[in-house]
């Protein structure tokens, strides 16, 4: 029995010891969720050790939502890697850069005068940049360095288009007409992955700011203009003005983004909402698939229309890395033009840096459209409360499948917004 | 008979690995899932305390109250339940420490209900009604999907031969992944291109055909026949085990004593049955309860929040890094489950006396 017990204890120090070691040889690895980006990102890798002779290991966790909890969980055991990206919302953001998981890169950026931040295309950055006074009470700073850039847009069929004797449309009337034409001949007028609620929110936002202003927006989201302002109410309408029209492509409400990219590549809908991401898809499924993006029509005139734009996927440092230094070299080195034109070659995405223009795809030039009425809540001053935004993405769910008015949506979305106000 | 130091210690350091796993990966969480309910933030930047806030955002002000009164009370009348059994000096402080925390959570529940008592009940409804979703799912797996596996074991067991085919063929669908099960399904049910749509035209059933997974008054019904319908093999397999202990010694004195098959069924089958099926009720209401998977591939909890169940809401809410609500919602949840269980348990008891 004592032979066991010192076995045992023989194991338990063994183990121990090889537990206790610390990474001999100098290695950067790097987190990510982005399961297409795998392979460009490997070959990148082999090439940075080739020249720089440090190892770079890419490590996929799949799908995001999984990634999402991964980094959360090594957050709270001290095990991030070197580097990582952070996905959803500002205030996600925030919390690992109050947690001490996240290194100030203004520093970096602002060196040799400026060299690394005059790279890139402003809104991609800004999407990683905490102001001053911030809601968030992060220091400002810019925290992440974007490696490209994603817009979500209205895209059209242009072979469909062209067939119902249409041209793009330049106001709101206009794209319910086309898409209503479309419809007599059989196909669909609109199609969007609103299963995955957020995308409801993005155009309830793109509308919000063309009838209402951006001043009378943020206004809401302060509480002091109610969500059951006629302005508001008329976004909301526009909901149902879709659904009474009768455009949208069947099961639209839990439609997922995927579902709804391929439908439109298949040629199902006349209309789409989608991120520039989506041009892989597009591609896979239908090469001659023909369409253009533009700015969702507007509904008047008097305020600009908006999109949603900024950085797609970034990388932050690990404030406790060994290898911070290392790091941020990398980052400079994945920033470089060369760099960024492999990258948005082998995965059809936005580069975030300025001066690739003319090695894009033709598809990808489209979504640099538009960029000039760009926004996102991100480099907004002040967010929704998530219930609020959640009530939104519910209500506008049931104007679509119609059980509930816009009235009675607004109503109960102001409900939540004085809860939230009152628990505040 | 009583060991030494050495031997104690030797003995203990037989379950001292599994113990470390069960303290680290169980315990730890456990307590710290109570923990996270008293707080605010995303668990990665500094939590805030806001004591039984997110309590009462579920059970409102008053119903949080009303707990914490009971649970002080519990733990009193247990305690002094306790009083003449306990000689051990560590229960002692124990049962003294359940006397003041008891006594704190009645002064301060009373004290809570004073002042909260006029003012109007407001609870967090789109949780409860998350919940009430899960439970009508469970009331489906309940009936028919139990019925269903119960009907098909008692069917199988009498075909001995066939029997392990049928067996496989059955558990085919719980083994399948939650999630391919959801896709395949969700590709079948789809309005367009609308498979299942289309074979219901086919065979002249036109009137049936509905917009299942979008329309908000039968989103909820489909996800829980599709959940039932993957499940009842599980059922079915417990229940054919349970089927086969059954001598059929005394199915022969029935018959011979000129019992029918339905009164062979009422006498034998289901008082034997009773402990199976109680156990295959309560993983039913465990496992449904706690159905994710099929409503995220399914519907993504729409339209329009209908088929948002309880632990898929827990879900969107860890997600969006609201750890602490998060927390609370589970643990109002464990309790519901833990009650029912319990509940069932002792009706099962009465019932194997009866």
């Amino acid at each position: 029995m004592r032979k066991i017990i010192y076995i045992l204890i023989g194991f338990l120090v063994i183990f121990s010891f090889f537990g206790c070691q610390k990474r001999e040889k100098k290695e950067l690895v790097i987190w990510h969720w982005m399961a297409d980006r795998q392979k460009a990102f490997e070959e990148l890798a082999k090439k940075y050790e080739e020249e720089h002779g440090l190892k770079v290991r890419f490590e996929l966790f799949f799908p995001p939502e999984a990634y999402s909890q991964k980094i959360q969980a090594a957050a709270g055991a001290g095990d991030l890697p070197d580097l990582f990206g952070i996905l959803g919302e500002k205030k996600i953001f925030a919390s690992f850069i109050k947690g001490g998981y996240v290194e100030d890169l203004t520093p970096y950026l602002e060196e040799n005068n400026g060299e690394w931040k005059k790279r890139f295309i402003k809104i991609s950055l800004e999407f990683n940049e905490f102001k001053k006074n911030n809601p968030y009470g992060v220091k400002e700073g810019i925290y992440a360095i974007p490696i490209d850039m994603m817009s979500i847009q209205f895209l059209v069929n242009k072979k469909m288009l062209k067939e119902i004797g249409g041209e793009i449309p330049s106001t709101w009337q206009e794209f319910i007409a086309l898409a209503r034409k479309t419809k007599e001949r059989g196909k669909w007028g609109f199609i969007c992955g609103w299963g995955e609620s957020w995308f409801i929110y993005c155009l309830v936002t793109n509308y919000a700011f063309n009838i209402m202003g951006k001043e009378k927006f943020f206004s809401t989201l302060k509480g002091e203009v109610p969500y059951t302002d006629p302005d508001w109410i008329r976004v909301f309408k526009l909901f149902k003005e879709l659904k009474e029209a009768d455009i949208l492509f069947p099961g639209i409400v839990t439609l997922s983004n995927k579902e709804a990219e391929q439908f439109f590549a298949q040629e199902k809908a006349l209309f789409s909402f989608n991120g520039s991401w989506g041009i892989n898809t597009y591609f896979q499924i239908n090469p001659d698939l023909e369409y253009d993006t533009l700015p969702p029509p507007p509904v008047n005139e008097k305020f600009p229309v908006s999109i949603w734009a900024g950085a797609g996927s970034s990388f932050v440092v690990n404030k406790n890395s060994p290898l911070k230094e290392e790091a941020i070299d990398f980052l400079k080195w994945l920033t470089q033009k060369e760099q960024q034109i492999f990258l948005i070659q082998h995965t059809h995405n936005l580069p975030a840096i300025k001066g690739c223009k003319d090695k894009l795809d033709k598809n990808l030039v489209k979504f640099l459209k538009n960029l000039e009425c760009a926004t996102h809540p991100r480099i907004w001053p002040i967010n929704e409360n998530p219930r609020v935004v959640e009530a939104i993405n519910t209500g506008v769910q049931k104007i679509l499948v119609g059980e509930a008015k816009p009235e009675e949506v607004a109503e109960e979305i102001e409900e939540v917004k004085r809860e939230v106000v009152k628990e505040k | 008979m009583r060991y030494s130091l050495k031997e104690e210690i030797k003995n203990f350091s037989f379950v001292l690995p599994a113990l470390s796993i069960f303290f680290f990966f169980y315990i730890i969480p456990f307590i710290y899932t109570f923990f996270l309910a008293l707080h605010q933030g995303s668990g990665l930047s500094s939590l805030k305390f806001v004591g039984l806030e997110n309590f009462k955002r579920i059970l409102s002000p008053q119903g949080t109250a009303i707990i914490v009164i009971f649970i002080g009370g519990i733990l009193v009348v247990f305690s002094f339940w306790f009083k003449k059994k306990i000689k051990n000096r560590f229960l002692k402080i124990v049962k003294t420490a359940s006397i003041i925390m008891g006594i704190i959570c009645i002064i301060y529940g009373i004290k809570e209900l004073g002042e909260v008592l006029s003012s109007g009940w407001v609870i967090d409804k789109e949780w409860w009604a998350s919940v009430g979703r899960s439970f009508y799912i469970t009331l489906w797996a309940l009936t028919f999907q139990n019925f269903l596996a119960f009907a098909l074991a008692l069917c199988v067991d009498k075909a001995i031969r066939t029997g392990y085919i049928y067996r496989a063929i059955f558990f085919l669908l719980p083994v399948i992944s939650e999630i391919i099960f959801g896709l395949l399904i969700r590709s079948l049910l789809l309005p367009y291109p609308g498979v299942l749509a289309h074979f219901l035209k086919k065979l002249g059933l036109e009137n049936l055909v509905r917009d299942w997974l979008n329309d908000p008054r039968y989103a909820l019904t489909t996800l829980a026949f599709v959940h039932c319908w993957r499940g009842f093999g599980w059922g079915f397999v417990i229940l054919l085990a349970g089927l086969q202990t059954i001598p059929q010694t005394l199915y022969e004195a029935a018959r011979i004593d000129g019992a029918g098959a339905w009164q062979r069924f009422i006498k034998i089958t289901l008082p034997l049955m009773l402990p199976v099926i109680v156990l295959v009720v309560i993983l039913t209401i465990l496992g449904t309860v706690q159905v994710i998977g099929l409503p995220m591939v399914l519907t993504r909890g729409g339209p329009a929040g209908k088929t948002t169940v309880s632990v898929l809401r827990i879900y969107n809410d860890l997600k969006n890094y609201h750890a602490g609500y998060a927390s609370c919602e589970g643990i109002v949840l464990g309790i519901i489950l833990i009650t029912l269980s319990f509940t069932l348990i002792k009706i099962s008891n009465r019932l194997k006396k009866v």
